[in-house]
């Protein structure tokens, strides 16, 4: 009887149209819409490029001719100049074409148009020239004799930061987007678990009620179906996975078969949820389906589907949800598989998912046990 | 007018869709809309870009006076945050861009200070190379290098770094020239955001709420039931048309009155632009939402149409990710649908563009263009639609 129902439950599910779109469809539509629109962000928005700057001289300056040359000889140059006459570099910044105009006399001055971060760039740039300018002053006027030790001091070239490696994994911030994207079709495993318990629930379908008055045991349906939705869900997942790196070309490191570890479980958690807030009460479905829908939903916000540097600020004021979090434990997961060279952080986050869906699962199956109906 | 008195009712009922979607419109805007924009003179407004954007978080091990003055300088300038020295939360902080970078002073900093030893003196750990990395290094760079001149010109290591401290404060001669019109700079900042975000929730709503009345109305025992009443076609298109139009016009206005109370008053100068291209592009999303309409009978592939659609069209066309950081195969594609020209007439307005009269009023020429031609699409094929059900009937029963 268990394979019976085991087999009905995987056939039944499998012909629910809005459980093959919402599960299968719409992770797919969304993660192309995610890489067309975010594919390119990272290296156009958030790496350094070159500042494109008009350059006037209103005299001649063989100086800061060097030091530019100097800086362009660099593989990615701080400044992409312009040399041109102030006619044209006032076009260039009008156009966006230049992000200031530096002008080049017996002082350096800058014109900008905005005040953002590249401007800063060009000012510190600016601003150097003076900087110098006062050590030497200051040092002529205190002690003549150490002018050239000071000259040849600031002339040297400066490394002060001894960088440390933080990661060598995928450091584009747009990738926890389709983390996230596997994270949400996750969490809507938990509609799914919530159909086990309408299912067997006499009250909320016909159903239930033929499964209730029915001589086999309420464990061994109960059991099928969760098996056969636990399966359901993984083949979404698996399928949601293989799209994203195979189609979308989604770099998720060397170790694919974890992330498919990982999404299963994922999977298994949604559901285990959505057993859970199906069993705890005798809403109707429509309330059922909404409150699960809304606990998903913000759950996924809080990993950051929606906005994505939302798990920062929550890292920052209150981490402890982070950790205990669904959706943000599943996008975890796949995080530090990539991010960390250990895999003590993913073990932890597979353990925290794998005891909310033992807890989450062994806390509906007390509810629903013994549930009785006086009248069906 | 009882089929606008019905119309009305079943709009009543599936009002709950449109509220939702205005409500989470809502959430993300005031937010975005009570962000402070930096505003004084020139050298405040780049030390507030300094202060608001760049957030780093220092350890400091030494514990000198000369650790100290140096986080000061770096504390002045930039927003200092205090982290848990804890893997997993440095890592979270790096790549969420909580910190731009952790620095680390190790023991013995003030000693190598002393030496002259400045090349590696401090530990450093940032994850994204971004310009506000570059503009960190090049700054950190510079308090070394004014410091250990100041040390080579004689003075010890606390007054060097109190000297280099001021040194460092120089600042450049920087004008700010501006090319904007004086009407558009009296818009509010991320004025011209909300206007740009508006088009997935217009679509979304307008959609999600319009699509399932109509098709309630367009219900075949619903409209048999009509067509054999004494009213007039015309008539029951007046008034599903006017029942339409009110609920579109009345949801724009909502984000109309809203964009009003949230950005301080009445609108002005080239605002008033954005809200009529706004008016344009709600009137393309109605048109959509009929058309669909006349062709989809079942509320749950509305539903996800209707995603497809809103989200695509956002993504694809410059609404959540802005046009310039799009690649130019997308874009391509994306002249094709509505919202890609509803935007290009909001960057001209926000100043991504350079503003100019007769190629606004183009781009709102074809925004109405879609509209037109969705309608007179709706109208062929609810035509073939009617004559593939009705008129073999009506066939039927002369031949009877």
């Amino acid at each position: 009887m268990f394979f019976h129902n085991f087999k009905y439950e995987i056939l039944s599910t499998s012909r629910v149209k809005t459980f093959l779109f919402w599960l299968m469809v719409f992770p797919m539509i969304l993660g192309t819409l995610f890489k067309m629109a975010f594919g390119d962000v990272y290296e156009k928005d958030v790496l350094f490029s070159s500042i494109p700057t008009a350059v006037v001289e209103t005299s001649e300056n063989a100086v800061f001719r060097q030091v530019i040359d100097s800086i362009e000889e660099a593989d990615e140059p701080l400044l992409k100049v312009t040399y041109t006459d102030e006619e044209t570099a006032k076009q260039m910044l009008k156009d966006g074409k230049a992000k200031g105009i530096i002008y080049v006399g017996e002082k350096l001055s800058l014109s900008v148009t905005e005040q953002k971060i590249s401007q800063v760039v060009l000012k510190s740039f600016v601003e150097q020239y003076g900087i110098n300018e006062k050590i030497i002053r200051d040092t002529a006027e205190k002690d003549p004799t150490k002018l050239q030790a000071v000259i040849e001091k600031l002339s040297e070239d400066v490394s002060a930061c001894n960088e440390i490696p933080v990661t060598s994994g995928n450091t584009d911030v747009y990738t926890q987007y389709f983390y996230n994207l596997i994270a949400m079709v996750g969490m809507f495993g938990s509609v799914t678990g919530l159909h086990i318990t309408v299912q067997n629930q006499a009250n909320l379908s016909a159903l239930g009620a033929r499964k209730n008055c029915s001589p086999t045991p309420k464990s061994t349906g109960l059991f099928a179906s969760l098996l056969g939705s636990y399966m359901m869900q993984s083949v979404c997942m698996l399928l949601c996975v293989t799209f994203i790196h195979f189609v979308l070309k989604i770099d998720f490191g060397k170790n694919l078969p974890l992330v498919y570890l990982s999404a299963i479980i994922g999977g298994i958690l949604g559901v285990s949820i959505g057993f859970l807030f199906g069993s705890l009460n005798r809403f109707s479905i429509e309330v059922k389906t909404g409150i699960t829908m809304a606990v998903s939903m913000l759950s996924c916000f809080l990993s950051g589907l929606m906005m994505g540097q939302i798990q920062g600020v929550i890292t920052e004021h209150i981490p402890i949800l982070n950790k205990i979090n669904p959706a943000t434990v599943i996008t975890d997961s796949l995080f530090c598989l990539d991010m960390y060279s250990d895999r003590s952080h993913f073990i932890s986050k597979i353990l925290t998912m794998l005891a909310i869906s033992v807890f989450c699962t062994a806390a509906g199956i007390l509810v629903t046990r013994r549930k009785k109906y006086a009248s069906l | 007018m009882q089929v606008f008195k019905a119309f009305m009712k079943v709009l009543k009922k599936k009002m709950s869709y449109a509220i939702i979607y205005i409500g989470i419109f809502l959430g993300i805007v005031i937010p975005m809309a009570t962000t402070q924009s930096n505003s004084g003179s020139v050298k405040e407004m780049f030390s507030e870009e300094c202060k608001s954007s760049i957030a780093l978080c220092i350890f400091d091990e030494d514990d000198s006076p000369e650790s100290r003055a140096f986080s000061d300088y770096l504390g002045e300038k930039y927003t200092l945050k205090s982290l848990e020295n804890d893997e997993e939360v440095l890592m979270n902080a790096l790549y969420y861009f909580t910190v731009d970078r952790i620095i680390t002073i190790n023991k013995g900093f003030s000693d190598k200070l002393a030496k002259g030893e400045i090349n590696g003196i401090i530990d450093s750990q940032h994850m994204h190379e971004t310009t506000k990395n570059m503009l960190l290094d090049q700054d950190i760079n510079s308090y070394f290098s004014a410091v250990s001149a100041y040390v080579e010109g004689g003075a010890d290591t606390l007054s060097a770094s109190r000297s280099a401290q001021d040194a460092l404060m120089t600042d450049a001669d920087v004008n700010a020239v501006s090319f904007k019109d004086d009407a558009n700079d009296k818009n509010p900042d991320h004025f011209f955001s909300y206007f740009r975000i508006l088009p997935y929730i217009l679509t979304a709503s307008i959609i999600g709420t319009l699509c399932p009345i109509l098709m309630i109305m367009n219900k075949k025992e619903v409209r048999f039931r009509t067509n054999c009443s004494s009213l007039r076609p015309s008539s029951y298109t007046k008034q599903v048309f006017l029942g339409s139009a009110l609920f579109v016009v009345g949801v724009w206005i909502i984000f109309m009155i809203a964009a009003m109370i949230i950005y301080g008053g009445i609108f002005s100068g080239k605002a008033w632009l954005a809200v009529l291209n706004s008016f344009i592009y709600s009137m393309v999303a109605a048109s959509i939402a009929v058309f669909l309409s006349t062709f989809i009978t079942n509320v749950n592939i509305i539903s996800f149409v209707n995603q497809i659609i809103s989200l695509g069209m956002s993504f694809t066309c410059g609404v959540f990710v802005e046009q310039e950081l799009l690649s130019k195969g997308i874009l391509s594609a994306a002249r094709f649908l509505p919202a890609y020209w509803y935007i290009k007439a909001n960057m001209m307005l926000d100043g991504t563009e350079v503003y100019s009269g007769t190629q606004f009023a183009q781009y709102l020429a074809i925004e109405a263009a879609f509209a037109a031609v969705i309608a007179i699409l709706t109208l062929v094929v609810s035509k073939a639609r009617y004559n593939s059900t009705a008129l073999p009937k009506v066939r039927k029963l002369t031949s009877a």
